[in-house]
C-alpha cells in the first residue's frame, strides 16, 4: 500500500511539521508501507491526481493543514486520509467557534470573548476591553482566534498591557479571544478511535517559567512533563470524561488532543481541541502512546488503521 | 509516583553561557522566510551568482594540478603564508598597509569575533560597541559573559561625545573596558559609515582611556559611492585590531577571513585559534591564493558594485515612492543594508507574523542590540533581491506598516511619543 505524507506546507508551523513528517515516514517506511514524501505547495492537487496514493497521512501543523482546507480537498480528490474530517478540523482549529460548542454541550471552558480586528477599526472596540476585561476577570488570555501554536499568545494582567496583547493576537488571525485565564494543572489528553474511544494516560505539563510560552513550548527543558498525571483518581476520570465529551461534540474520527487545566475546584476546563497533533520526539502524543505501551510505530500504525477503517 | 518526562534531559548540565543562547520567536518566524513565495528582505546574502563558475574553476584546477596533496592535508595554525601576501594587497587597496606577518587568517571573520570574545572576555567584563550592531558579534561577546554597553549613532556613526561621557563613567567607577567593537564601513545593520573626523576622535577617546578597537571591516572595499575613509588600523595601529574577510568581495562559502592585530595580541589568538579548529581549510585558502594572484579580482569586485549600487538605488527609489510618511531610513553608500525606523509604537517584532502573511520579511531591530533598543525598527537587505523583487517587496511592507498603523490607533496604541524616531538609539 501506497501511503502520501503531507509535511511541510506554508504555515508558520511549516518546520515542527517537518520534524513530524519525517519520523512519520521513518515509521511507515518500517512498517512496510511504500512511503511518498509530499511538501505541500502549488504542485500538490496534480501529484495527488497522479500518484493516487492510497491514503493520505497529514503530519501538517497550522493553518491550511488542520483547519480542513486540505480535508476538503482530499474529500474532493476521494483519497481517505489520517485524523478527523473536515466539520471537525474547521472547528477544532477555531478556538472561538470549538468553545461555542463546548458551552453548548454543558463542556466546562473558561468564560471569554471574541472580536474582530473590524471591531477594532471600525466600531471602537477598543472603548469596550475595559468592559469585557471586568466581566471576564483579570488576569486573561488573550489569543489568535486561529493559531495552532503558541505564537502571538499574551498574558495580559491589567487593562493598561491589555491593547498590545490584542494588537499582537492580530497580528495572526482576524480575530482575537479574551479568555479568563483560569490557574491550575494542565494536562494533554490525547483520543484514538473511531466508534470505540481509547483515552490514552493523561499528560501533565509542568512549564518552568510562570506562563506556558513560546520559548517554554519549544525550547527544550523550559517545561517538564508527568505521565499519567499527578492527579486523583476521581479527577482524572473527569479530565478523560471531559476530553472524550468534547472529541465527540466536535464530531472528531481517529485521533484528538484535548488540552484541559484541572481549575481550584478540580473541575476540567476544556480549552481547545487539537486535530493534529504533533509526532515529533518532543510531541505530547507520542508521549502519552508510549505510556500506554504503544511506541511511535505502533501509534502511527493505529493510526492508519483508523484512517482505513473511517473511509470503509 | 508519576515517571517525569524532560525534553531535554541534560538542562542542568548545561554551562551557564548558554543561556544567553535561547531558541527566539523571531529567529522561528524567519525561518519561514526561506519559502519561495515569500520576498525576504531579510537575508544579508552576497550575489554570488555575479561569479563566472569558469574562473572559480580555473582555481580550483590549478590547486588540484599542482598542490593537491597539501591542499587535502592540516596547515599552519596561522594560515597559508602565500595567502598572506594576497590579503596584503587587498588591505593596501583601502589604504591599509600590513605586513604577512601581521595576519592570522581566521576561518570567516565570525570566528575571529568568536577569538577575540575568548581571549578578552572575562565574565562581567565590560565592552562597547554600537547600537544597534551586528548579530553576530553580540552573540559572541555575550556567549562569554560581559557587560556589554552601547553608544548610539547618527547618520555620521557612533556619537564622540556619548563614548566619551560612557568611558568617563565607566572610569569614574573603577570600572577598565575591554575594547570598543565598531563596523566602521556601511555598517551591519545600520548601513552607516563613521566619518573620518570621529574615527579620530574614538582613537582619541580610546587612547585616553586605553582600551583596544576592534575594527569589523568586511564591506570597505563595496563602497558603490562617495569617497573612502581611512580605516582605524592605518591611523592607529598599535591599538586596533582588525577584522577582515573575503566573504564579501570573492566567496562566503570558502571560509576565510583574517584578523591584523599587534602581535602579542596576535600569539594569544594564535593560541585561542589552535585549541578551536588547528587550522582554516587549506584547500580553500590555495584556491582563494590563486584567485587573487591569477584572476581580475579588482574587476570582479567592480562588477558587484555595479549590481549592489544599482540594486541600493531601486530600493531606496521603491521607498521613497511607498514609504514615505511612514518610515524613515537611511542612505548607505556601500554594504547590504539599510536601517528603517517607524513610529515609535509600532513594535517590528510584532509586525514580523502579519509582514509574512503578506509574504515580506526583514529583521526587526531589537535583535542588533545587546538587552533593548531598535524596537520600532528594521534591517533591509538590498544585495540579493534583484530590483523587480524589491520594488514588489517594499510595496508589500507599505501595505503591512500602514495596517499596523492603523490598527495601532484603533487601540489608542499611538499615544505615547508618536513621532518618527529620528535617532539610531531611539527604541
Amino acid at each position: 500500500m501506497r501511503i502520501g505524507v503531507l509535511m511541510g506546507g506554508r504555515s508558520l508551523e511549516r518546520d515542527i511539521s517537518l520534524r513530524s513528517g519525517r519520523r512519520v515516514c521513518n515509521a511507515l517506511l518500517e512498517l512496510g508501507y511504500n512511503v511518498l514524501e509530499l511538501d505541500v505547495d502549488e504542485s500538490l492537487v496534480p501529484t495527488l491526481k497522479r500518484e493516487r496514493p492510497d491514503l493520505v497521512y497529514i503530519a501538517l501543523h497550522g493553518k491550511f493543514g488542520e483547519d480542513g482546507t486540505v480535508q476538503e480537498l482530499l474529500e474532493i480528490l476521494d483519497i481517505p486520509y489520517t485524523g478527523p474530517g473536515v466539520f471537525a478540523s474547521t472547528m477544532g482549529f477555531n478556538k472561538a467557534l470549538s468553545k461555542e460548542i463546548f458551552m453548548h454541550e454543558g463542556i466546562a471552558t473558561p468564560p471569554f470573548f471574541v472580536l474582530s480586528e473590524a471591531t477594532f477599526q471600525e466600531m471602537g472596540a477598543v472603548h469596550a476591553l475595559p468592559a469585557a476585561a471586568e466581566k471576564l476577570g483579570f488576569p486573561l488570555v488573550v489569543k489568535p482566534a486561529a493559531q495552532g501554536s503558541a505564537l502571538g499568545v499574551n498574558f495580559a494582567s491589567s487593562i493598561e498591557v491589555l491593547p498590545l496583547a490584542v494588537q499582537s493576537a492580530l497580528h495572526y488571525d482576524e480575530r482575537v479571544l479574551l479568555e479568563k485565564y483560569v490557574s491550575g494543572t494542565e494536562v494533554a489528553a490525547s483520543i484514538l478511535g473511531n466508534q470505540e474511544l481509547q483515552a490514552l494516560p493523561l499528560v501533565e505539563t509542568v512549564p518552568r517559567s510562570e506562563f506556558f510560552d513560546f520559548d517554554a513550548r519549544y525550547t527544550p527543558g523550559l517545561t517538564e512533563y508527568y505521565c499519567p498525571a499527578r492527579l486523583d483518581e476521581q479527577t482524572t476520570a473527569a479530565a478523560v470524561d471531559a476530553a472524550l465529551r468534547t472529541h465527540r461534540a466536535l464530531g472528531c474520527l481517529n485521533v484528538s488532543r484535548v488540552d484541559i487545566i484541572i481549575d481550584g475546584e478540580g473541575v476540567p476546563q476544556v480549552l481547545e481541541l487539537n486535530i493534529s497533533p504533533g509526532m515529533t520526539e518532543t510531541s505530547l502524543l507520542p508521549m502519552a502512546a508510549e505510556a500506554a505501551g504503544l511506541d511511535f510505530k505502533g501509534l502511527v500504525h493505529r493510526l492508519v488503521n483508523l484512517a482505513l477503517e473511517k473511509s470503509s | 509516583m508519576s515517571p517525569r518526562f524532560t525534553l531535554d534531559p541534560f538542562i542542568e548540565q548545561y554551562a551557564h553561557r548558554t543561556s544567553s543562547m535561547l531558541s527566539s520567536e523571531i529567529r522561528d518566524l524567519l525561518a519561514v522566510t526561506a519559502r519561495p513565495d515569500i520576498i525576504s528582505l531579510a537575508g544579508g546574502l552576497p550575489f554570488t551568482q555575479a561569479f563566472d563558475p569558469e574562473v572559480i574553476l580555473r582555481s580550483v584546477r590549478r590547486v588540484l594540478a599542482d598542490d593537491y596533496a597539501a591542499a587535502l592535508q592540516y596547515g599552519p595554525t596561522d594560515g597559508f603564508a602565500p595567502l598572506k601576501h594576497n590579503l596584503v594587497e587587498v588591505m593596501r587597496e583601502e589604504g591599509t598597509s600590513c605586513f604577512p606577518e601581521d595576519i592570522m587568517i581566521t576561518n570567516g571573520a565570525q570566528q575571529g569575533l568568536e577569538m577575540i570574545a575568548k581571549t578578552f572576555i572575562n565574565p562581567g567584563d565590560h565592552i562597547i560597541v554600537e547600537a544597534p550592531s551586528y548579530v553576530g558579534a553580540l552573540n559572541s561577546f555575550l556567549s562569554y559573559q560581559p557587560r556589554i554597553h552601547t553608544v548610539p549613532m547618527d547618520e555620521h556613526g557612533l556619537l564622540p561625545e556619548r563614548l566619551r561621557e560612557l568611558l568617563r563613567e565607566l572610569t569614574a567607577h573603577g570600572e577598565q573596558v575591554k575594547f570598543i567593537y565598531t563596523i566602521p564601513n556601511f555598517q551591519n545593520p545600520a548601513g552607516i559609515t563613521l566619518s573620518t573626523e570621529r574615527r579620530l576622535q574614538l582613537i582619541e577617546a580610546a587612547r585616553d582611556y586605553d582600551c583596544l578597537i576592534v575594527e569589523d571591516n568586511p564591506y570597505g572595499l563595496l563602497r558603490f559611492e562617495g569617497t573612502a575613509c581611512p580605516t582605524l588600523r592605518s591611523l592607529a595601529e598599535e591599538r586596533v585590531i582588525y577584522l577582515g574577510t573575503l566573504s564579501k568581495i570573492f566567496s562566503a562559502g570558502m571560509r576565510i577571513g583574517w584578523i591584523a592585530a599587534p602581535h602579542p595580541i596576535l600569539n594569544k589568538l594564535l593560541l585561542a585559534k589552535q585549541s578551536a579548529d588547528l587550522c582554516t581549510s587549506s584547500f580553500t585558502q590555495r584556491v582563494a591564493h590563486i584567485y587573487f594572484s591569477e584572476e581580475d579580482w579588482r574587476g570582479q569586485v567592480q562588477r558587484l558594485l555595479d549590481i549592489y549600487r544599482a540594486r541600493c538605488h531601486a530600493m531606496l527609489g521603491s521607498m521613497d515612492e511607498h514609504l514615505s510618511g511612514l518610515a524613515e531610513w537611511t542612505r548607505p553608500q556601500g554594504g547590504f543594508f539599510l536601517w528603517a525606523f517607524l513610529p515609535q509604537f509600532i513594535k517590528t517584532s510584532e509586525m514580523l507574523a502579519s509582514a509574512i502573511e503578506m509574504k515580506v520579511a526583514y529583521v526587526p531591530g531589537s535583535g542588533f542590540f545587546p538587552y533593548e533598543g531598535g524596537e520600532n525598527c528594521m534591517r533591509l537587505n538590498y544585495s540579493y533581491a534583484d530590483n523587480e523583487m524589491a520594488e514588489e517587496g517594499i510595496k508589500r511592507l507599505a501595505k503591512v506598516i500602514k495596517r499596523e498603523v492603523s490598527l495601532a490607533k484603533a487601540l489608542g496604541l499611538d499615544k505615547k511619543g508618536s513621532s518618527l524616531s529620528i535617532r539610531l538609539d531611539n527604541g
